[in-house]
Order: structure tokens, then C-alpha cells, then sequence
């Protein structure tokens, strides 16, 4: 297949979100949320993603005693420069510049 | 919370343990993310949604993994009536409060002195049966059960299950020692199921609590 890798709507979606806020780690219902993606399409996103090195992930401590602890994820530094480079060319494509189009 | 959403939420967390059971062992500490997140969502029909979405999120990363499967791939086709089928049976059972094929419901490992390297390795959980399985309306026993997802994956189909001799040994315990066999003399290549009989270990019904304990604590320390 010819598709530029991590380009598909809800992939963009999921980049676009952590870029909002790039240096706090997120939980997976609230970018579930926020992107208005179902589970079962995010988390194929974010596994895939965290597979190409692009996502760091941890487990947090819980928030009040008696919750589990939660898994959290934020951009690597090649995943952070990855989102900004879509960012800026899917900001272009938007200003009518062809060289910026996203395929 | 009222009698109905209570077995919504019963619904979603079955839903979620089978969605965390299917993921590829490689992937298992994702199905702990999905699973997790479920106590973090407080109405009920959100969290029957979620666990809904875990599911197809399982399925579709099991079936990628298989080689010839993964470039075809459509959640909203092939999967379907699977994610249809599965939820459906697991409603169906609770709905009509008929006794459905006991299943394995995950929890959080809470064994002692599991090192993180292993953490990952390990499915903690039971496995509800009925008190008499003659007859199913006079209650039933919740059994504990460890998974130990063998070493070399993938592994091989069917996995071996272990019960304990005696009876009155409590395999489960004995999960972290398990792991760490360089030689698995089960089978390397295959996932271990350690279960508890009913009245031992972690296992109801809980006969002699005092007893057990000590028990318990003489094995730990045998199996440190």
C-alpha cells in the first residue's frame, strides 16, 4: 500500500490531541473523550504508535486509595516531531499550498 | 447505582476480561490499560461502551498479528459478528439469569513479591463455578486462577493446566516461583493455568480462614 503511514483520520486525530498538550502525560478514557474515539479504535492507534517508538508509556499511581493505577502516554521526541510536522503541513494544505497537501 | 446498572457494569467488566484474554501475550500490559480505565468511567452504559470498544481493539490486534490476516483487516466488516456474537452471549446470560459457561474474570495481581520483570507474564483472576454442578441454583464458589503466559510466544494452543496433589496445596502462590523455571517442566512452549481447588488457598469456600493463613504464610515462605 502507497498511504503515508499514520495519516488516516483517526490516527491524526489521536496526534493532533496529545500535540494540544504535549508534555503531560494523558490517560486513554480522556483521549477517548477528547477525540471522540471509540476504545477500539484508539487503542490500536496508541499501541501502534507506541510500536514505532513514537509514544512513551507509564503506569501512574491512583488518583484516591482504592483505584488501580493508569496507564499514561505522551509523544517521544521523534513522536512530538512527527505530530509537528503533520501539524504544520495539514496547516498548509488548509492555506491552499500544494506542496503541503496531506495525501 | 441501581439493580440494572449494576449488571451493566457486572456485563462490562466480563467483557473487558475477555477483551484483555485476547490480546497477544506481548501486548498483555494493554489489556491492563483498557481494563484499568473501566474504574475510572462512572456511568455504567459509558463503561458498557468502553468495554465494548476493548474488545474489537483485542480482537482487531490479535487478528493483525496473524500474518496473512493483518492487511485485510476491517473492524466494522469480518469482525462483526464475532464482537455481535460475543457480546450478545455474555448480555443474553446475565439478562435472562441463566447460568452461562463459567468464565475467567481478571483482576489485579495482588501476589506477593512479583518482580516487574514478570509482571507482564502473569493473569490473575477466578473462576466462578457452581456449588454443585448438578445442580446450579444452590450458589457457587469463586476459584482463584493464575495464568502464566509461557516465555516463547507464541505459545502453543492449548495451554496445561495445573491442580495442585494433596489436595490442599494452593498452586496459585506458587505463580512467581513458576516463572522463573528456566525449564518449564510443564511445557515451554505452552501458557500455565495454576488453579486453587475449591478450599485451599485463595479459593472459597474458605474452610479454616486461621488455618489457611498460616498455611499460606509456611508456602510463601517455602516458595520465596
Amino acid at each position: 500500500m502507497s498511504r503515508k503511514p499514520n495519516s488516516s483520520r483517526q490516527t491524526r486525530a489521536v496526534l493532533a490531541t496529545l500535540l494540544d498538550r504535549a508534555q503531560t502525560w494523558r490517560h486513554g478514557y480522556d483521549l477517548s473523550k477528547e477525540t471522540g474515539l471509540k476504545s477500539g479504535t484508539l487503542y490500536p492507534v496508541l499501541m501502534r504508535l507506541s510500536e514505532q517508538g513514537l509514544l512513551e508509556s507509564r503506569w501512574q499511581d491512583p488518583e484516591r486509595p482504592g483505584l488501580p493505577p493508569r496507564h499514561v502516554y505522551r509523544f517521544t521526541s521523534t513522536g512530538l516531531a512527527l505530530a509537528r510536522e503533520q501539524a504544520l503541513s495539514e496547516a498548509a494544505a488548509v492555506a491552499g499550498d500544494p506542496s503541503g497537501a496531506v495525501a | 447505582m441501581n439493580a440494572m446498572s449494576g449488571r451493566w457494569r457486572r456485563v462490562a467488566q466480563k467483557i473487558v476480561g475477555h477483551a484483555s484474554w485476547v490480546l497477544p501475550s506481548g501486548q498483555s500490559s494493554w489489556g491492563d490499560a483498557m481494563w484499568r480505565e473501566l474504574d475510572y468511567i462512572e456511568d455504567d452504559r459509558a463503561a458498557l461502551r468502553w468495554a465494548i470498544g476493548c474488545i474489537t481493539a483485542s480482537y482487531v490486534t490479535r487478528l493483525a498479528a496473524l500474518p496473512r490476516l493483518g492487511w485485510r483487516l476491517s473492524p466494522r466488516s469480518v469482525l462483526a459478528g464475532i464482537l455481535l456474537l460475543s457480546i450478545g452471549l455474555a448480555v443474553q446470560g446475565y439478562a435472562n439469569g441463566e447460568p452461562s459457561l463459567p468464565t475467567f474474570e481478571e483482576s489485579i495481581c495482588d501476589l506477593p513479591d512479583v518482580p516487574p520483570e514478570i509482571r507482564p507474564r502473569l493473569r490473575c483472576g477466578t473462576v466462578r463455578v457452581p456449588r454443585d454442578h448438578a445442580r446450579p441454583d444452590t450458589g457457587s464458589f469463586s476459584l482463584a486462577v493464575v495464568v502464566i503466559k509461557s516465555a516463547q510466544q507464541p505459545s502453543l494452543p492449548d495451554p496445561v493446566v495445573y491442580i495442585s496433589g494433596g489436595p490442599g496445596n494452593p498452586p496459585t502462590i506458587y505463580a512467581t516461583y513458576a516463572t522463573y523455571q528456566a525449564r518449564n517442566p510443564y511445557s515451554p512452549h505452552r501458557d500455565l493455568i495454576l488453579v486453587d481447588q475449591r478450599g485451599t488457598g485463595r479459593s472459597e469456600p474458605s474452610l479454616c480462614p486461621d488455618l489457611d493463613r498460616t498455611l499460606l504464610e509456611a508456602n510463601l515462605a517455602v516458595a520465596a
